[in-house]
């Protein structure tokens, strides 16, 4: 937004977004007024106990005010009635006056009461007596002097005596003093003084006096209301407590005075043998200081002895050890000890004994270690003296080693060669020649290293055959698992094939061969995979054999025609049964030439009978012919089958194609005729 | 100015709540808004055109016309010229919520003028002694005192535009209500 533009907001709406804001603020504000309530509370509750307290004081002070009003009004209203006989209602008009009085000149009643008092008594009547009051009064504030002053110079002159008077009015005309006309002296000394009292009480002093007065007056109130609660209190103590008291103390006053006595009896005699103790340390002051410092002594005497017989041990020890030196340092540590412990000089001694032990055990040591000082100082001479001898005769190595010869670096390498033989672990032998050690050297490495090589391939041929073991025996518990129900199912076997990394009849062929069932592989082919295994075998037999007698290699029928005629396809046991057939007609075909000859028949009876030691088939006429014949040419053995059977694979083939003409599973074959 | 302020709450979140159910309401309901707020953005446009002497040109004869070069004092150079057109585009309608106010509000939609010439016009005067300043005195008399263009919309059409836009809230909160009901 621009600065400075002017927006004119139409349309208000509510945000919550400083309401938290807001909630703290009040919750703040609350905070803030418990706090002002807490301390309001407090306030207020010093405040309470500021006006309990005060309470307290107002009612002490208003109690104390009332009995010294009460008394001054009492003693005022008994000298007006003894001198003047004044009545009651002249006496509480006297206290009518002294109220009005006293406020209107600042002046309390304490004073004003026994200033009337003694003028009433000096005039004879009340009215004198309250006209004197005011003259003293104003005499009083004109002059600064106390109203007691006041009066008592106004009853003087009133006696002829005027000195006091014209002491505070100083105005008073001598000639009137010198006539001693006290009615011309007192209305010269009323002209003088008109009016002082009540100006003055027009003053601040005054004005504040007048206050206190009338908080006085208020105390007194207060007080006269209290007055009987107290008079009350008294007259219980007086009439209820006192006397219980007085009894207890007549029941008990002799006991108390005999105990009294006692004490009084005791307590003399107990002074007196304080003093006297104190009295004889006073005397013998000396002497307890000499004995103090007598068993002071005598006790760190008996330290220092013992200690020294404690330290003699070690001082003899350190002695004999350290010789004059150590003893000298012992009674150094000693001394010392006793300097700056000699409180404490047994633990001194004790830690000297400590010390001294440590120090014989170092001095054994280092007698010890001296002695092998010695002796490896003796050694150390004569390595030196050696080492002289070496120098010089390394010296003399180093000059002539850059005079080596052939011969010496010769055998300097054979050294060497050597040394690295040893190193090897090899006994040095008496060859010399560095480069046959040399070669011996390399041999050796390298025969290690075949040796490693060795022990790396046994390791892992090792490795290995754990390894085909695990796979075995791994393989074993899944056929275990899988021929569980003692038959093996499609997904057993592919699973299995998955998890051996084999093909499908790889599987069969290894269970069967580890279980010696091939019936597991029902439905499988099992069987007919093993009747192929079979009839390779054979076969390889065979032509083994046929190569052997110089013959052909047996050629399989392939398309043999069914047996069953009807045109009925043949089955797989009616073409494994004619193969057969062919294969042993082909085998029993093949005439034997030795049982061919002459006199075989009874060879073999003789034979039978014992009698072979006469006879022997060498000597059977035609023999030799028969083993040149042999030896010249073999036998042919013609096999003939129908069909185009050729080779091991045709054979194979014509039987797997048999199979698979012959099962009932329907399943594809997938193996190659390799695999079979 | 009005001296009560009308403040309307949960505007926003009618809106929001309204466009889940009802989008044809929550259009209706920012229609009437936007329209408040345009009428009144058209009133000062209005009113820009109006205090324009047809004469001069500007409200008054020795104001420039065109922006001084050299910006500096206020009625000779830098003082900024009275360009109608700019004038009125820098009245604009806003309906950002801006800053929160210390009393919990904030606009829903409000005028702004934004142009200094405009700015000018609008507040000069509003306070210290304007019988001291000729330009401000001669303001005054002739086109009233401070709040001249957009405040003099907003204080005159403020009630009813309230007004309507609470009625439309209060609407769409019917609206947005039965929605509710009739989801639960």
């Amino acid at each position: 937004m621009a600065i400075g533009a002017v927006i004119a907001r139409i349309i208000t709406q509510y945000s919550a977004k400083g309401s938290k804001a807001a909630q703290k603020d009040i919750a703040k504000l609350g905070k803030d007024f418990d706090k002002f309530a807490k301390r309001s509370a407090l306030a207020f509750a010093a405040a309470g106990a500021a006006v309990g307290a005060f309470t307290v004081k107002v009612g002490t002070d208003a109690v104390r005010a009332a009995m010294e009003d009460q008394k001054s009004q009492v003693l005022l209203a008994n000298s007006l009635r003894n001198t003047v006989g004044a009545t009651d209602a002249a006496i509480a008009g006297t206290e009518d006056y002294i109220t009005v009085l006293q406020k209107q000149v600042s002046v309390t009643d304490d004073e004003l009461r026994p200033a009337l008092s003694r003028l009433v008594a000096a005039t004879g009547s009340i009215a004198g007596g309250q006209e004197l009051l005011s003259t003293a009064l104003n005499v009083s504030a004109a002059s600064g002097a106390d109203l007691a002053t006041s009066v008592g110079a106004i009853i003087k002159a009133s006696a002829g005596q005027f000195k006091a008077l014209k002491t505070l009015v100083p105005g008073l005309s001598n000639v009137t003093i010198k006539s001693k006309n006290y009615g011309k002296a007192l209305e010269e000394v009323n002209k003088q003084t008109a009016g002082a009292a009540s100006k003055r009480a027009q003053t601040l002093e005054f004005r504040l006096k007048g206050l206190n007065i009338a908080y006085g007056e208020v105390l007194e109130t207060l007080g006269y209301a209290l007055l009987p609660v107290i008079e009350k209190f008294a007259d219980i103590v007086t009439t209820k407590v006192l006397p219980q008291l007085e009894a207890w103390i007549a029941a008990n006053k002799d006991k108390l005075a005999a105990s009294l006595d006692t004490i009084l009896t005791k307590l003399p005699a107990l002074i007196i043998q304080v003093f006297d103790l104190f009295n004889y340390i006073q005397r013998n002051l000396g002497t307890i200081q000499v004995l103090g410092a007598l068993l002071v002594s005598t006790f760190a005497a008996a330290k220092v002895y013992a200690g020294v017989i404690a330290l003699s041990g070690a001082i003899n020890v350190l002695t004999a050890a350290f010789g004059r030196q150590a003893a000298a340092a012992t009674a150094a540590g000693t001394a010392t000890a006793f300097a700056t412990g000699g409180a404490s000089a047994l633990a001194a001694a004790a830690a000297l004994t400590v010390f001294a032990t440590a120090s014989l055990v170092t001095y054994k040591q280092l007698t010890k270690n001296n002695k092998e000082l010695t002796k490896t100082e003796k050694t150390t001479t004569a390595i030196a003296k050696d080492y002289g001898k070496v120098v010089g005769t390394t010296g003399k190595v180093l000059g002539n080693t850059t005079k080596l010869t052939a011969e010496q670096q010769k055998q300097l390498a054979s050294q060497v060669a050597l040394n690295k033989l040893k190193a090897m672990g090899v006994v040095p032998t008496s060859e010399t020649n560095p480069i046959q050690l040399e070669a011996v050297r390399l041999n050796l490495l390298k025969e290690q290293n075949l040796a490693q090589q060795r022990m790396y391939d046994q390791l892992l041929a090792n490795y290995n055959a754990t390894e085909r073991m695990n796979i075995a025996a791994q393989r074993y518990a899944d056929i275990l698992t899988v021929i569980a129900d003692s038959k093996i199912s499609e997904q057993e076997v592919n699973l299995l094939a998955a998890k051996w990394n084999l093909t499908n009849i790889e599987v069969l062929k290894y269970i069967a061969s580890v279980t010696g069932n091939v019936n597991l592989g029902k439905g499988w082919d099992a069987a007919g995979y093993a009747a192929a295994d079979g009839w390779k075998a054979a076969l390889e037999e065979l032509n083994k054999y046929l190569a052997a007698v110089g013959k052909g290699a047996f050629v399989a029928p392939q398309n043999i025609p069914g047996g069953g005629g009807g045109g009925m396809p043949p089955t797989t046991s009616d073409v494994v049964d004619k193969i057969v057939q062919d294969f042993t007609k082909a085998v029993e075909t093949i005439p034997n030439p030795q049982t061919s000859l002459p006199g075989y028949g009874a060879y073999r009876e003789s034979e039978r009978t014992g009698m072979s030691s006469m006879l022997s088939n060498t000597a059977l006429p035609g023999y030799r012919d028969y083993r040149a014949g042999e030896r010249a040419s073999s036998p042919n053995v013609n096999i003939t089958v129908n069909g185009s059977v050729t080779s091991s694979n045709d054979l194979t083939e014509t039987v797997r194609n048999g199979i698979l003409a012959g099962q009932t599973s329907g399943r594809s074959i997938t193996a190659r005729v390799l695999d079979l | 100015m009005a001296d009560e302020v009308i403040v309307l709450t949960g505007i926003k979140e009618t809106q929001d709540a309204l466009k889940q159910f009802d989008k044809a309401a929550a259009r209706k309901f920012n229609k009437v808004i936007n329209d408040a707020l345009t009428s009144a953005e058209r009133s000062a446009d209005n009113l820009v055109v109006q205090f324009t002497n047809p004469v001069y040109g500007t409200p008054m004869r020795g104001w420039r016309k065109t922006s001084a070069a050299n910006p500096r004092t206020r009625g000779g150079a830098g003082w900024p010229a009275w360009d109608v057109s700019t004038i009125q585009a820098g009245i604009t309608k806003s309906r950002a919520q801006g800053k929160v106010r210390g009393d919990y509000t904030t606009s829903a939609g409000a005028l702004i003028n934004k142009s200094a010439a405009g700015a000018i016009f609008e507040v000069a005067g509003r306070t210290g002694n304007a019988s001291r300043n000729q330009f401000i005195r001669y303001l005054s008399n002739s086109f009233g005192k401070a709040s001249r263009l957009i405040w003099a919309v907003v204080d005159k059409d403020k009630d009813e535009i309230q007004r309507r836009v609470a009625a439309a809230l209060d609407e769409a909160k019917k609206t947005l209500q039965t929605n509710l009901n009739g989801r639960s």
